[in-house]
């Protein structure tokens, strides 16, 4: 046994137990010192934040990186549009933008790809921008993301819905912040209708703090798979309408249209296609969305009058327009509810006319057309 | 105390300064998306 006279045994002998009460008192003991690291910590990682995420850096991410959810596709759109900023490839390209409606009326978003660069005959980019309750407003932020370099055809599905929104419904959605995007003609939008236009500031995370505040818990889920985005999420989460739904909620669906904002939302939409115009190199098509037949007879003069405008629309603007009813012949059966389209085979016949039509609207480019 | 102990606390106020300032950070962010009311849009049909 050592002795305390040892020249070895000069230093006190490690006490274990002295160096754990020491650590529980540093890590348990509120002290100024921990308090003010405290603060300076979560004042270092916010303007780290700050630094980091920017609209470059989120544009390079996997679209569904940003999705809290398999349904949250304005955090897809975001990731989208932003990616499409930075466009050079001068091939044409199709952008895709709507609502829920226009989002399950197409099959499959592969066979899409595909089925384009085939009738085109070159291999074209599909960007995918449709969102759960889009309205033209939003359509017009996504589409001011549109690098100078981009040719091709710019798709935008219109129905009553759309064009029949209140404008309570635009300062809603700038208050929750739904698309991180920075776009004047957004900002010009809100200003026409009274609304306080979103921030721009310059620091793209404080400018869009609700977007990504909504969205914190992907913090904890980023070394995880992300969500797989699934654009038939509703219909296949949400029960199909029954007799008793559709005597309860269709009079709340007409509830939501406005016929009096018909004229102001046609301004809207007039204003996006003379945008696209001066931007040059893009076709634009109007694109009717599928409605329940037994909706259609329900709306009545609304539908009556929506179809003269939305025509007189798109003959004096000069802009493609089509009726995918007439050509695709929607039933009843092909539908879940008021308006989303469950059966895969009108789904099919829906996509495969659209690739035909949009077929025709792209130029393919030629070689030397454009410097690589 | 020992030098020993003085790294043991001082790695014991590290820890609380990581934790306060997480804890810190989400409460900001809880506090400011209940002020603002911000939520992911959730959409039920229509």
């Amino acid at each position: 046994m050592a002795t305390t006279d040892s020249p070895l045994h000069e230093t006190p002998p490690i006490d274990g137990r002295r160096a754990w009460r020491a650590f529980a008192e540093g890590a348990l003991r509120p002290s100024v010192a921990a308090s003010l690291g405290a603060v300076l910590l979560a004042a270092v990682q916010t303007a780290a934040l700050c630094v980091v995420i920017t609209p470059d850096r989120v544009g390079r991410l996997n679209p569904a990186r940003l999705m809290s959810d398999p349904m949250d596709f304005d955090g897809y759109a975001t990731v989208e549009a932003l990616r499409l900023r930075k466009r050079t490839d001068p091939r044409p390209a199709v952008v895709y933008t709507g609502d829920s409606i226009s989002m399950e009326s197409l099959d499959n978003l592969q066979n899409f790809r595909r089925e384009i660069s085939k009738q085109v005959g070159q291999p074209v980019d599909v960007y995918f921008l449709a969102t759960h309750g889009q309205t033209l407003w939003d359509t017009a932020a996504l589409l001011d993301q549109l690098s100078p370099q981009f040719r091709g055809a710019v798709v935008i599905g219109v129905g009553p819905r759309r064009l029949m929104q209140f404008p309570a419904r635009l300062a809603r959605d700038v208050r929750t912040c739904r698309l991180a995007l920075y776009s004047p003609s957004y900002a010009e939008e809100c200003r026409r209708v009274d609304v306080q236009p979103p921030r721009c500031d310059g620091l793209y995370f404080l400018d869009f703090g609700p977007f990504f505040v909504s969205r914190r818990r992907l913090a904890w889920q980023w070394l995880s798979e992300p969500a797989e985005a699934n654009i038939h999420q509703y219909t296949e989460n949400f029960p199909a309408w029954t007799e008793a739904d559709w005597r309860q909620q269709e009079p709340l669906v007409r509830e939501t249209l406005d016929p009096e904002q018909l004229d102001p939302m046609l301004n809207v939409l007039g204003r996006i296609l003379a945008r696209l115009r001066q931007h040059g190199g893009i076709e634009a098509a109007l694109v009717e969305t599928p409605r329940h037949p037994r909706l259609v007879k329900a709306y009545g003069p609304i539908e009556d009058r929506y179809n003269r405008a939305i025509r007189a629309f798109a003959e004096r603007e000069r802009a493609a327009y089509w009726r995918s009813d007439d050509e695709v012949g929607f039933t009843a059966n092909d539908f879940h509810d008021w308006a989303h389209v469950a059966d895969r085979s009108a789904r099919q016949r829906f996509q495969n006319a659209l690739v035909g039509r949009l077929g025709g609207l792209i130029q393919p480019m030629e070689a030397g057309d454009v410097e690589p | 105390m020992s030098n020993l102990e003085k790294i043991c606390r001082a790695a014991g106020i590290v820890v609380q300064i990581i934790v306060m300032g997480e804890l810190l950070l989400l409460a900001i962010g809880t506090m400011y998306a209940i002020q603002t009311n911000t939520q992911v849009f959730r959409y039920a049909g229509f």
